[in-house]
C-alpha cells in the first residue's frame, strides 16, 4: 500500500478525531505502544466472516501467535478458526518463493475446503519483499472461479485502528454490492408488511453476545443483511448495500464503512451500543425511527417496556449486592460511557473512566452521566490505573484483558470488558450476566486470602515459650 | 456450619463406604517390611487386595487366614497360628498387621491372645512385631480401619516406654487415609526444611508411590515407616496429627508422654497450611524456608487466577470425612459452594464444614443435587454414575479409572495450587457458551443471493 493511500485512510471525515489536535489513527509511539498492528486490526475485523478461508501470508509469527484466540462465535462453517497461513520460511524469503507458495496455498485451501471466497492478508515480510499479492489473487481468482481478495494491511502501516479501517475499506470496495439479497420476505407477525433490512458494523458477537439481541430484531421484523463482522457469511457481506439503515456498534474503527454506505447507497446510520438497558432500548428506537413504520415504532416501545421490566426485576437481587460498590472503568470509545450507564443501573459508582480512545462527543456523554467533574483518564498504563484505583478506593477494575493481570497482581478484583472475554454482556439479558460476573469476582473470598500476610510474617516471634499442647483444633484448620 | 443428616434408607445404593480391613491393609503398606494379614475368609483378603491393586497399580502382599466352614464353627485360632508361622518363616517380615474382619469379630476372636500364644509357642519369631487391629466390616469404613491400624502401631510399640527426655528436633506426624503418597512427600519437604527428624506414620510416600524396585518380587511392603522409628515416638518433642480420624492417637501420646499435640482436621488450602507452617516455625524457632514462602505466593496467585471460573460454582462431594473436610475448606477459599457433602461415617467435626448439608450416606444421595452442580469430587464410582452429567474430579479411593489419582497433590500450598488448576481445567473443558445461538428466520442462504455481474 502506498503512503498516499495510507494518508487518505487516516483522513476520516466522519471521525471526530479528525478535527481535534489528536488523530484517532495517529502513528504508534516507539517505546510506548499498547495494542496491535494494522494486520491485527484488519484480521480481527474480517475473521468472523465465518465461511471464508482467511490466509495469512507471512512467516509464522503473525498467524501462529494469534490464531483462534478470539471470543467471536458463528454458525455453521467455522473455517475462520483454522489459522491458515503460508508460514514463509527462510528459503521462501531468500529465494523469492513467497508468491509461489501463496498461490499453492490458495489452491490447497480451495481444493480441500471449497470456500465461497478466499481472503489473503499481507504481512510485513512479504510487503517489504515486494510481493505482488494483488496479482496473485487475481490469478487465483481466474483459476478457481471465486473471489480471492487481498487485504493489504501489513503491520508496519500503522495502528490496529488503521487496520480495522483498511479492512472495512476492502469490504466496501471489493465485496459489498457484488450480490443482491433475495426479495424482502413478509414479516412473520405482520403478513402484509415486508421486513426491514438492517446491517451492523463493528459487532463481533463476542461470546455469542449478539445472540442476546438478535431475537429481538427478528421479533420486530428486521432482517439482518449482514453483521461486519460477527456470525456472518461471505454472501451476507455482499448484500450490505441494500440495508435500510446501519448501526455502528461500540467502535469507531469502521466508521468509514458507514460513511461509504451512506455516500454510495444513501444508507442512513447511527452510532449506538448494546451495553446496558438504556442503550439497548435506544438502539432499538433509533432503528425504528429510520423506518417510517408506525406499527414498528409502537411494537418497539412494547418490546422495550416488556424487556426492561423483566430485566430490572431479574437484576434486583444483584443490585442489592452491588449497591455502593465503586468501579474504575478503563475501556475505549463508546464503551467509556455506555458501560458507565450500565454500571449505574446496577448501583455501582464509576469513580473514573478511561477516555484514551473517546471522542469529544463521548466525553460530553460521560459528563452527562457522571457529572461535570467526572474523572476522565487520558492515559492508561498499569501504574496509573492502580494509582487511580487506590486513590478512589475502587472495589473493582473493569477493563480489557491485557489489564487483567495488572489488577490481579495488585489483588484488585477485575472484570474483562473487551474482545477476549468469555461472557456475553450485550442486550437486556447481558446485563444479568454482567451483574453475575461482577458479583462473582467482587464477592470471591480469594481477595482476602491473597492479601493475607503469612502468620510468621505478621507476628514477631516470641522466643521464650515453647508451644503449649492443644487439644482444641486450630482455627486455621477448620 | 453444615447441616448433618443421615441417609436412613435400608438399602445402600452405590455405596461410598468400604471395609475397615481395606483401610487397615492400606495403612500397613506404609510400615516398612510389613505384611497385612486379614483374619477372615479368603474373600475378605481378595476383595481388599483387588481394590488396592487397582487404585495404586501396585502389587499388594495382603495375606489372609482362610477361615473355612470348620474353622468358622469350631474356632479359627489355629488358622492364625498357622498363618503367622508360615509368614514369619517364609518371608521374615519386620511387622505383621493382624486384623479382624466381620466374620471373625462376630466369632468372638481375641487376636491379642492369639499373638501372645504365638510368641510363647515360637519365641524365635519374637523380633517380628505383630500388631493386632480390630477392624470388623460392620463398623466404620476404610478411614476408620486405617486410623485403627495407626493407633494400634503407635500404642503397641510405645505403651511400655518411659516418660522422659525428649529429642528436641524429633516430631511425630500422624497421617490419615486422606493423604496421598504425594501429600506425605509435600509434608516431608516442610518438616525437613525446619531441620526436623519427622516420623511419618504411616509413610505411603516411600512404599506405594509407584516406583520401580531392583527386586522383582516382594512378599512385604517395599518401604514405609520403620517399626523402630514408631517405637521411638514417645521421645518426640511434638505430634502433628493430620486428619480427625487420628486425633485420638495424638491425644494418647500427649497424655501418656506429655508430647504437645497439634491437631489439623486437614491441611488443604491456604489457611490450614499457614497454621501448620506457623506451628513448625514456632516449635523450631527457625525461619520459614524461601521455597515455602514462594509456594505460598504461588497459591495466592493461583487462587486469583482460577477464581474467574471457580468462584460461585456449585459442587457436591462424596468422600470420607477427613478428605471431605479438606476439600470443603479448599473450595470455600476458592469461592465455590459445596451444596452437599456425602460421607461414609459420621464425625462430630463434619458440622464445622462450610457445606450446606452433609449426609452420611451413599452416592444415591447425589442424585437430587447433581443437576444443580458445576462439578463433583468423588471416586471412580462417583464418576461412573455422574460424569456424563457433570465433570467429576477423582479423589478418594478407589480412583482406578485415572492414572496418578493415588499420587495427586492435595495438601500444603503445592497441593492446593495443583487442585485449583485441575478444577479450573475441569471447568474450562466443560465450558458451555452462555448464549444459545440464534438463527433468524429471515436469514438467507448463499444460493439465494443474486450475483451482480
Amino acid at each position: 500500500m502506498k503512503q498516499s493511500d495510507i494518508r487518505e485512510l487516516m483522513d476520516e471525515p466522519a471521525c471526530d478525531h479528525n478535527k481535534g489536535e489528536k488523530s484517532g489513527c495517529a502513528r504508534p509511539v516507539p517505546g510506548n505502544t499498547a495494542g496491535g498492528c494494522s494486520f491485527d486490526g484488519a484480521q480481527i475485523s474480517l475473521l468472523p466472516i465465518a465461511n471464508v478461508a482467511h490466509i495469512v501470508h507471512g512467516p509464522i509469527a503473525c498467524a501462529g501467535n494469534s490464531w483462534n484466540n478470539r471470543g467471536t462465535r458463528a454458525h455453521g462453517d467455522n473455517l475462520f478458526r483454522h489459522g491458515f497461513t503460508t508460514d514463509l520460511n527462510e528459503q521462501d524469503v531468500i529465494m523469492g518463493r513467497a508468491e509461489k507458495r501463496l498461490l499453492h496455498s490458495i489452491k490447497q485451501v480451495v481444493e480441500q475446503y471449497d470456500p465461497p471466497a478466499v481472503f489473503v492478508y499481507m504481512t510485513c515480510v512479504p510487503a517489504l519483499e515486494g510481493n505482488d499479492v494483488d496479482a496473485i489473487c487475481k490469478l487465483a481468482e481466474e483459476k478457481w472461479h471465486r473471489p480471492v481478495i487481498s487485504v493489504d494491511a501489513a503491520g508496519f502501516y500503522g495502528s490496529k485502528n488503521l487496520g480495522n479501517r483498511i479492512a472495512g475499506e476492502v469490504m466496501v470496495d471489493k465485496v459489498v454490492g457484488t450480490a443482491e439479497p433475495p426479495q424482502k420476505p413478509m414479516m412473520l407477525h405482520r403478513p402484509a408488511q415486508p421486513v426491514h433490512d438492517i446491517v451492523l458494523i463493528g459487532e463481533y458477537n463476542i461470546a455469542g453476545e449478539y445472540w442476546h439481541v438478535a431475537p429481538l430484531f427478528a421479533e420486530l421484523g428486521y432482517r439482518l443483511l449482514s453483521c461486519l463482522a460477527g456470525d456472518t457469511q461471505f454472501h451476507e457481506i455482499q448484500t450490505m448495500h441494500r440495508a435500510d439503515a446501519a448501526m455502528v456498534v461500540c467502535s469507531r474503527a469502521q466508521i468509514n464503512v458507514a460513511r461509504k454506505l451512506q455516500e454510495g447507497w444513501d444508507i442512513p446510520w447511527f452510532e449506538g451500543s448494546f451495553y446496558g438497558i438504556e442503550d439497548t432500548s435506544k438502539a432499538l428506537r433509533q432503528f425504528a425511527g429510520f423506518m417510517s413504520d408506525p406499527i414498528l415504532s409502537q411494537q418497539t416501545e412494547q418490546l422495550i417496556q416488556r424487556e426492561e421490566e423483566r430485566v430490572r426485576e431479574a437484576l434486583k437481587p444483584y443490585k442489592e449486592r452491588l449497591q455502593g460498590k465503586k468501579a474504575l472503568l478503563y475501556t475505549g470509545g463508546v464503551k467509556s460511557w455506555s458501560v458507565v450507564s450500565a454500571l449505574n443501573e446496577l448501583g455501582i459508582e464509576v469513580v473514573a473512566t478511561g477516555t484514551k480512545k473517546s471522542t469529544e462527543a463521548d466525553k460530553a456523554r460521560i459528563k452527562e452521566i457522571m457529572g461535570e467533574d467526572a474523572h476522565m483518564m487520558e492515559s492508561g498504563g498499569a501504574t496509573n490505573l492502580l494509582k487511580v484505583a487506590r486513590m478512589n478506593n475502587a472495589d473493582i477494575l473493569i477493563a480489557g484483558g491485557r489489564n487483567m493481570y495488572t489488577a490481579v497482581k495488585a489483588k484488585l478484583p477485575f472484570l474483562d470488558i473487551n474482545q477476549e472475554r468469555h461472557h456475553a454482556y450485550a442486550g437486556y439479558e447481558g446485563m444479568i450476566t454482567l451483574a453475575k460476573e461482577l458479583c462473582r469476582t467482587l464477592e470471591s473470598p480469594v481477595w482476602s486470602l491473597a492479601r493475607k500476610a503469612a502468620p510468621w510474617h505478621e507476628t514477631p516471634k516470641p522466643a521464650e515459650t515453647q508451644p503449649v499442647a492443644t487439644t482444641e483444633i486450630k482455627t486455621g484448620a477448620l | 456450619m453444615a447441616q448433618l443428616l443421615r441417609n436412613k434408607k435400608p438399602l445402600a445404593d452405590r455405596p461410598l463406604k468400604t471395609s475397615q480391613a481395606t483401610g487397615a491393609s492400606l495403612a500397613s503398606m506404609g510400615i516398612e517390611g510389613c505384611i497385612p494379614l486379614m483374619h477372615g475368609s479368603q474373600g475378605c483378603g481378595a476383595f481388599a487386595k483387588v481394590f488396592l491393586i487397582q487404585h495404586f497399580r501396585e502389587p499388594m502382599p495382603i495375606q489372609n487366614t482362610a477361615v473355612d466352614q470348620i474353622a468358622a464353627v469350631m474356632g479359627a485360632d489355629d488358622n492364625i497360628a498357622q498363618a503367622l508361622q508360615l509368614l514369619c518363616e517364609k518371608h521374615n517380615p519386620q511387622a505383621i498387621t493382624l486384623m479382624s474382619t466381620g466374620l471373625t469379630e462376630l466369632q468372638g476372636c481375641d487376636l491379642e491372645r492369639n499373638v501372645r500364644d504365638f510368641y510363647k509357642a515360637y519365641p524365635e519369631f519374637s523380633h517380628v512385631k505383630i500388631i493386632t487391629v480390630s477392624s470388623p466390616d460392620f463398623i466404620g469404613s476404610l478411614q476408620s480401619g486405617f486410623a485403627a491400624t495407626v493407633d494400634a502401631y503407635v500404642k503397641t510399640l510405645n505403651k511400655t516406654q518411659p516418660v522422659g527426655e525428649k529429642v528436641a528436633n524429633q516430631i511425630n506426624v500422624l497421617c490419615s487415609s486422606a493423604l496421598t503418597t504425594a501429600d506425605v512427600e509435600i509434608l516431608k519437604g516442610y518438616t525437613e526444611s525446619f531441620g526436623l527428624e519427622a516420623i511419618f506414620v504411616p509413610d505411603l510416600s516411600s512404599s506405594l508411590d509407584g516406583h520401580l524396585e531392583e527386586d522383582d518380587f516382594s512378599p512385604t511392603s517395599t518401604g514405609g515407616c520403620h517399626v523402630a522409628d514408631i517405637s521411638a515416638m514417645y521421645k518426640s518433642a511434638a505430634t502433628f496429627v493430620i486428619g480427625e480420624s487420628l486425633f485420638k492417637t495424638g491425644t494418647w501420646l500427649e497424655q501418656q508422654f506429655n508430647i504437645p499435640c497439634f491437631k489439623f482436621a486437614h491441611l488443604m488450602g491456604l489457611e490450614a497450611t499457614d497454621e501448620f507452617i506457623f506451628q513448625l516455625a514456632q516449635l523450631t524457632q527457625k525461619p520459614v524456608a524461601p521455597f515455602i514462602n514462594r509456594a505460598r505466593q504461588r497459591l495466592q496467585d493461583s487462587l486469583l487466577d482460577t477464581h474467574f471460573v471457580l468462584s460461585t460454582t456449585n459442587t457436591a462431594l462424596a468422600l470420607e470425612s477427613d478428605l471431605l473436610l479438606g476439600f470443603d475448606a479448599l473450595l470455600q477459599e476458592a469461592g465455590s459452594f459445596v451444596k452437599l457433602g456425602v460421607t461414609a461415617t459420621p464425625s462430630a467435626y463434619l458440622k464445622k464444614a462450610h457445606a450446606e448439608t452433609i449426609v452420611v450416606g451413599d452416592h444415591s444421595d447425589l442424585d437430587d443435587v447433581v443437576g444443580e452442580t458445576d462439578f463433583l469430587i468423588g471416586n471412580t464410582h462417583c464418576a461412573e454414575f455422574f460424569a456424563d452429567k457433570v465433570p467429576v474430579l477423582r479423589a478418594g479411593l478407589p480412583s482406578h479409572d485415572r492414572f496418578g489419582a493415588a499420587h495427586q497433590q492435595q495438601v500444603g500450598y503445592q497441593g492446593a495450587r495443583a487442585l485449583l488448576s485441575t478444577l479450573g481445567n475441569l471447568m474450562l473443558d466443560n465450558h458451555h457458551d452462555e448464549v444459545k445461538p440464534f438463527y433468524s428466520p429471515y436469514r438467507f442462504r448463499p444460493e439465494e443471493v443474486i450475483p451482480v455481474k
